[in-house]
């Protein structure tokens, strides 16, 4: 909880918590006169970015907070107690770890012609076969990059778990993006073909002939650089809980 | 009736870790809570449908003493992976806003 910060006093804010901790019982207190915590904002806070707000894993164990009670010491404190902690049989500890995954360019363009938005997949299939055969002339083949292409005002949110679907809305954004896993030099290369063929693809009925798409910038096309992703997320199971962190003392 | 919009106090959504996201709804009062809780509406089964995963993959856990309801289901894509939409996972809450719960 104290990773993060005042958030779990009320008005929620950016400054401090103050926790004491004692043998049976937690005590939080924001340090900003201007918040106070209250048993609902505390109790709030453990579904924060956990799976579970009553199972919480950590290193040797688990800490089950379903019997937790929160009393209120004054207006603006509150005591926790009735956790329990149940030990493991080995103590652990999580691992987590990235690995390169490529290198990112991308490009932000909308369009607000109602004869493209109503026939948009076709379009971006167009686009995509189009991509693909004149990256490849160049020496990019389809399986050394990927192409995305985020349609904001459609599902860019929530992608295939938007619900609402077949809205015909008056214009759309898009965030072309291409990451490529050799380097950056042949992600900006495929991105400024898929830009310029969604600026020109054609398609039937078109009548905006001198351009598809809106950009916002020019230059259009942004490096963003390496790319990552999550590639170890593990648990180690040690002998001994400090053989990770070793601290090494010097006299000066 | 009523719609979750109108009468919960949070309805959230955050990643829990790389892999999972979990959506939070949160009522006022202990009452609120355990008339909802009641209508059985808020359920692994309504997650599963909304977010498109099988019940059985639905964490689900009624939380009495913070009157919310939590539910924990794999994330489309790991965050920040070629494709993710989100990569905190705070706006796939959204689905939930138009429930409607019978109280």
């Amino acid at each position: 909880m104290l990773e993060c910060g005042a958030t779990p006093s009320i008005p929620k804010g950016h400054d401090s918590l103050f926790v004491t901790v004692r043998e049976d019982h937690v005590e939080c207190e924001p340090t900003n006169p201007a918040r106070r915590c209250t048993p609902l904002s505390i109790a709030n806070h453990s579904l924060h970015e956990n799976s579970s707000p009553i199972h919480h894993i950590e290193p040797g164990g688990m800490l089950d907070t379903s019997d937790c009670r929160f009393d209120a010491v004054s207006d603006r404190a509150v005591r926790i107690s009735g956790m329990r902690w149940n030990p493991a049989d080995r103590y652990t500890v999580k691992l987590e770890g990235v690995e390169c995954a490529g290198f990112r360019a991308i490009c932000v363009c909308g369009t607000r012609d109602p004869l493209l938005i109503g026939r948009l997949d076709d379009f971006l299939a167009s686009v995509r076969s189009e991509v693909e055969t004149k990256a490849a002339a160049f020496g990019a083949a389809a399986d050394s990059y990927q192409l995305g292409i985020r349609v904001y005002g459609r599902d860019g949110v929530m992608g295939a778990r938007e619900p609402l679907r077949g809205a015909l809305p008056h214009e759309l954004g898009f965030v072309i993006e291409v990451v490529a896993r050799e380097n950056q030099e042949i992600a900006s290369a495929v991105l400024g073909v898929a830009r310029a063929n969604m600026l020109h693809t054609d398609f039937p009925g078109r009548l905006c002939r001198e351009g598809n798409m809106a950009f916002p910038f020019s230059p259009s096309d942004i490096e963003v650089g390496p790319v990552y992703r999550f590639s170890v997320f593990h648990t180690a199971e040690l002998d001994d809980p400090r053989e990770l962190f070793p601290i090494e003392y010097e006299t000066l | 009736m009523a719609l979750i919009r109108d009468v919960a106090r949070v309805c959230k959504s955050k990643n829990a870790g790389p892999f999972e996201l979990t959506i939070d709804v949160v009522f006022d009062d202990a009452e609120t809570f355990q008339r909802v809780r009641a209508t059985g509406v808020l359920c692994p089964e309504l997650f599963a449908r909304l977010y498109s995963v099988k019940a059985e993959d639905v964490l689900f856990t009624p939380y009495d003493a913070a009157f919310a309801f939590k539910a924990t289901l794999p994330r489309l894509v790991p965050s920040g992976d070629f494709g993710d939409t989100d990569v905190y996972g705070c706006q796939q809450h959204a689905p939930l806003l138009d429930v409607d719960l019978p109280i």
